[in-house]
């Protein structure tokens, strides 16, 4: 009875339940005590999200490039909307790949707690497990799909219809972009968890939702587009400078001012932080509103 | 000091307050209507806070006791609950339905927070909510084992090491590599209290599990109970099924209207619950008497069990006897008409009937009382119907001569289950000629 002398002996063993509403709180160390389960999760997901499909992961890749072949014969042949001296499909490719990241982890992340309403009603674990879990299954699926981008980038710097301007310091730069980019998608998508628990209208809403937001970021045209004087509520949009500084790194587009980049960020952050609070109030109790 | 601290589950003022009717506005347009009505007609009743009045029958016997008078179309599904579990004990939760039995346990598995009180729990918890708790249904039972062995906090060596035992105890043999959408409710049953009950667990919150499988498994999970019990751990279990809670927790909890009504032995909190809340009386009274027809001459006035203090009864338990009382009347010229009781296992087999001997005689015409006993421990832990009897004489035919009288008997603790529909107390002699050679 080792396991049971260990118990009496330690008191961290004991659970507390109780009412006091915290305003918001993440056990790092639960989380942590959990990442076989996490692991766990993101297998099942990732393994669930190819079975019975012909193509299986090919489809990770195909989907971004089908839709930024689309782009380039409607928004860049047909509207003229890519700029001259760049590849229109790296054009495209190069926001699409970053802005996929942010929808993959958004609506994982909105859907985490309905899709796994069956296990969260009967059993206990740190609820934060189902973003995480969300967050990681998308982040792996973007370094598949990342990795894709940079064989087609390589191929063109080869043939010499990209100048290779990336240097090694921007590689911190967009680390840290990506970074950004998957706190905003799972903030936003624990604001959309939290409320779709409650109110159906928020699963119908994020479609329309990302679709609207897409057109507002700098994805199918380029930020050079937008009238001088309305730069500053443009760059209100995270996303905005994220995308731009990414097609900066690669393809030597010009970057936007450091100032809109540090200030989404701070954006993001303060919407990061909304999202924990929501997302830790719905956990709660979201049993007894399903 | 050192007993203080010695607790397994400590529950203090637990409360759960839910809404009544309405769950929830679905959409925001539900809630806008909502709002927009409340604003523009004050008057008009809230469907969610008028449902009591608009529907008693859904909201029931919470009417009374549990509606919150500050929080109007509120209820609290639980009140005021505290108790305190040491380690290796085996208790039970009893109680209606509604009573507030799930609720308490949702919360001590922290599925759901309470609206007041606090409760600790030491060590690991595992539980078992309703059938096929927590499985995912297009994995198969083994990726389940995995996922729930994971959720339990165990990592992957150590659910490695349990994994053999858990699939020869659930008994679903070579479907543990079939999505387990595809398995019975049994088989998922089996295989959920099976990995919750290996996991290790130092507290074990089963609802309502014992109601599923068949006798053996029923008869296994109850063993391993048991078996955690004496290992230190606390089970908590829901559960309708009295025969097993008597004879496998020493104590229960009667959770009645969200309170927690009485806590102590069960074959005590057993014996109020049933003799509140069964509905059938442990009497039966005709004011002007009762004549059966194929009887003719004898009038029957009451008919009742009862215990040997002579207070009428509805539950008693197996070590003791039974008591049959019959207030009757004797017409004169019918000397030849008796009276007698028969026993039933429930609603079908008849266990025995008994008329009186022919040394017992029947009074002389007149309204007499006649008691009958049974000898002590005869009837098992058990559900019993006890009918009244008649015949015109003694080589005739009994029949029925009213409805039966519902009996419960519950277990003595720490008597093991017995085989057999009856205890017999049968005479062991050794014979003496041949106890030397």
């Amino acid at each position: 009875m080792t396991q049971l002398d260990h118990l009496h002996n330690e008191e961290t063993d004991i659970v507390e339940i109780s009412p006091r509403r915290t305003l918001w709180r993440i056990d790092i160390q639960e989380l942590w005590q959990r990442h076989y389960l996490i692991r766990l999760l993101i297998r099942k997901d990732i393994l669930a999200s190819h079975k019975q499909s012909i193509l299986g992961p090919a489809w990770f890749v195909l989907q971004p490039v089908i839709t930024s072949l689309l782009f380039v014969v409607f928004f860049g042949m047909f509207a003229g909307l890519s700029p001259r001296g760049v590849p229109r499909f790296l054009f495209y490719l190069s926001a699409m790949i970053p802005w996929t990241l942010f929808t993959s982890i958004n609506q994982g992340v909105s859907g985490c707690l309905m899709a796994n309403a069956s296990i969260l009603g009967k059993v206990y674990f740190p609820r934060m497990i189902m973003p995480v879990v969300a967050v990681g299954t998308a982040g792996l699926h973007f370094l598949f799909k990342y990795g894709v981008f940079v064989i087609f980038y390589i191929s063109y710097v080869f043939r010499g219809t990209v100048d290779n301007n990336l240097h090694l310091l921007d590689l911190p730069l967009m680390i840290l972009i990506l970074l950004f980019i998957s706190a905003l998608g799972l903030g936003t998508g624990l604001i959309f968890a939290s409320f779709s628990v409650r109110y159906r209208d928020f699963r119908i809403a994020l479609p329309v939702l990302l679709q609207t937001w897409m057109f507002a970021t700098p994805v199918i045209y380029p930020s050079t587009m937008i009238p001088e004087k309305w730069k500053s509520v443009f760059y209100l949009n995270p996303m905005a400078g994220f995308i731009e500084t990414h097609r900066h790194v690669v393809l030597g587009t010009p970057r936007p001012s450091l100032l809109y980049i540090i200030q989404g960020a701070g954006i993001t952050g303060i919407i990061l932080l909304i999202g924990l609070t929501v997302f830790h109030r719905a956990q709660r109790n979201f049993v007894d509103v399903l | 000091m050192k007993n203080d601290s010695n607790f397994s589950i400590q529950v203090d003022r637990l409360g759960k307050r839910y809404r009544l009717g309405v769950i929830g506005r679905q959409s925001l347009a539900e809630e806008f209507q909502h709002t927009m009505k409340r604003v523009l007609m004050p008057n008009v009743k809230d469907p969610a806070r008028s449902a009591v009045a608009a529907n008693p029958l859904q909201v029931g016997n919470r009417l009374a006791t549990q509606l919150d008078p500050d929080h109007p179309g509120t209820f609290w599904s639980l009140k005021n609950v505290s108790f305190r579990l040491q380690p290796g004990e085996l208790v039970a939760v009893i109680g209606a339905n509604g009573a507030g039995k799930s609720t308490l346990l949702k919360i001590l598995a922290r599925i759901t927070s309470p609206t007041e009180g606090h409760a600790r729990i030491r060590g690991r918890l595992s539980s078992l909510l309703e059938v096929g708790t927590g499985f995912h249904p297009e994995l198969t039972g083994r990726e389940n084992v995995y996922v729930n062995g994971a959720i339990l906090g165990m990592q992957e060596k150590e659910i490695n090491q349990k994994f053999d035992e858990i699939v020869a105890f659930s008994e679903v043999g070579e479907f543990i590599d079939t999505p387990v959408k595809r398995y019975s409710s049994g088989m998922r049953t089996r295989l959920a209290f099976s990995v919750a009950a290996h996991l290790e667990p130092d507290v074990l919150l089963l609802d309502e599990v014992l109601s599923v499988g068949d006798a053996s498994f029923q008869q296994k999970c109850s063993d391993k109970m048991n078996e955690l019990a004496g290992h230190g751990r606390t089970v908590l279990i829901v559960s309708h099924r009295f025969s097993t809670i008597t004879t496998m927790c020493p104590r229960s909890l009667w959770i009645h209207q969200g309170r927690l009504k009485k806590d102590g032995p069960t074959q005590e909190v057993l014996a109020a619950y049933l003799s509140e809340t069964t509905g059938a009386e442990g009497e039966k009274i005709w004011k002007n008497g009762f004549t059966p027809g194929r009887v003719p001459g004898l009038t029957l006035f009451a008919f009742r069990l009862l215990n040997h203090k002579r207070d009428v009864i509805k539950v008693m338990s197996e070590d003791q006897s039974l008591h049959v009382e019959f207030d009757a009347e004797w017409l004169a010229g019918t000397p030849n008409s008796q009276l007698g009781i028969e026993v039933t296992k429930d609603q079908a087999d008849s266990l025995f009937e008994s008329f009186p001997g022919p040394t017992f005689s029947f009074p002389s015409p007149g309204r007499k009382r006649i008691f009958v006993r049974t000898p002590e421990g005869c009837l098992p832990p058990g559900g019993y119907l006890v009918y009244a009897l008649a015949r015109v004489e003694r080589n005739a035919r009994s029949i029925r001569i009213s409805k039966a009288l519902r009996l419960e008997v519950i277990a003595v603790s720490g008597r093991p289950p017995t085989r057999g529909k009856l205890h017999v107390n049968a005479t062991w002699n050794l014979h003496p000629q041949e106890s030397g050679s």
